[in-house]
């Protein structure tokens, strides 16, 4: 029997623990790769499927409910601050919020299933007011279908993945060594990426002051547009004087609107 | 925002330092949105 099948016959809750734990909690650790093999396992009869849902239920509940009452309690500034770990940190905040405004609560329900959202939403949740026992029972279902969906899948192709782990095991560490190479690899590129934008960006940002001395002799030569998602101008509803409003999701079509040949302050809340 | 403007060939991006949060602690002018569809003209 292979090393990682002994692994999991033997600490498999623990370690289903640990990675829905750790991703529920924000880390970049897919928690989806355990669930498949612990399916697996309960396909041929050596794991609980029932036992192994309760311990994805518990290890995705107890970060949730503690995102959610950060949300409550600090509001967006939670968002941010786990947004950051995002490797898009920038449309993160924003789909979060849209998510919302279109589906309403019912999206704590399928947002588990979606990179991105699944850490954003109980953190939302709390800023948005859902109340506590609505939280609860949504998250709870939701968590349920998340993990009771990939263990099924597990389950249902028992077969043919403990023949995949034991053929990777035959591999040896190669095929884990090329695995973890190429996500750093992924990770260290679009980080650096990230950072060389982000440093343009720090070096061509404006001060409150210098774009109120500008506005004040009506330059012609600045634009400004405001960023902000309808969510953030209903809770904010005052603007700088002469911003174009622009949310961010709209660029893409109405970006013939901004003048090119001028400096174009944005700004958020 | 900055990276889907640069996408569209509009690189004169300058975010602004603070956002509108510093902007409304430097008590400098805003205007309040009656109409949150309207936009309004650059420099008006």
């Amino acid at each position: 029997m292979s090393d990682t099948i002994e692994v999991l016959l033997q600490y498999g809750y623990l370690v289903l623990f640990a990675f829905v734990l750790a991703e529920q909690i924000g880390l970049p650790i897919p928690a989806v790769p355990v669930l498949l093999g612990v399916g697996a396992l309960a396909g041929s009869g050596r794991m609980s499927l029932i036992l192994a849902l309760c311990v994805a239920l518990a290890a995705s509940l107890v970060p949730d409910i503690i995102w959610y009452e950060l949300g409550r309690r600090r509001g967006g500034r939670v968002l941010r601050v786990l947004c950051r770990i995002s490797l898009e940190p920038d449309s993160c905040v924003r789909h979060a919020e849209d998510s919302f405004v279109k589906h309403g609560r019912g999206v704590l329900l399928f947002a588990k299933f979606l990179p991105g959202l699944s850490t954003v939403a109980p953190p939302l949740a709390g800023v948005v007011g859902i109340s506590r026992r609505q939280f609860l029972v949504l998250d709870s279902a939701a968590a349920l279908i998340w993990a009771g969906a990939w263990a099924a899948v597990g389950y249902l192709f028992s077969d043919a993945l403990e023949m995949v782990i034991t053929g990777s095991s035959r591999l040896g560490n190669v095929v884990l060594t090329v695995a973890v190479i190429g996500l750093v690899a992924y990770v260290a590129f679009k980080f650096t990426k990230r950072q060389l934008f982000l440093r343009s960006l720090r070096l061509a940002r404006i001060t409150v002051d210098e774009l109120r001395g500008r506005l004040a002799v009506n330059d012609a030569t600045l634009a400004v547009v405001d960023a902000r998602s309808p969510l953030e101008l209903q809770h904010t509803p005052y603007a700088i004087p002469g911003a174009l409003w622009i949310p961010s999701d709209d660029i893409d079509q109405r970006y013939p609107e901004i003048p090119r040949d001028r400096d174009i302050v944005v700004y958020c809340t | 925002m900055a990276l889907r403007l640069k996408r569209h060939g509009i690189t004169r991006v300058r975010p602004l330092l603070g956002g509108l949060g510093l902007w409304m602690e430097s008590q400098l002018p805003t205007v309040k949105l009656v109409d949150l569809t309207t936009s309004r003209e650059p420099g008006a």
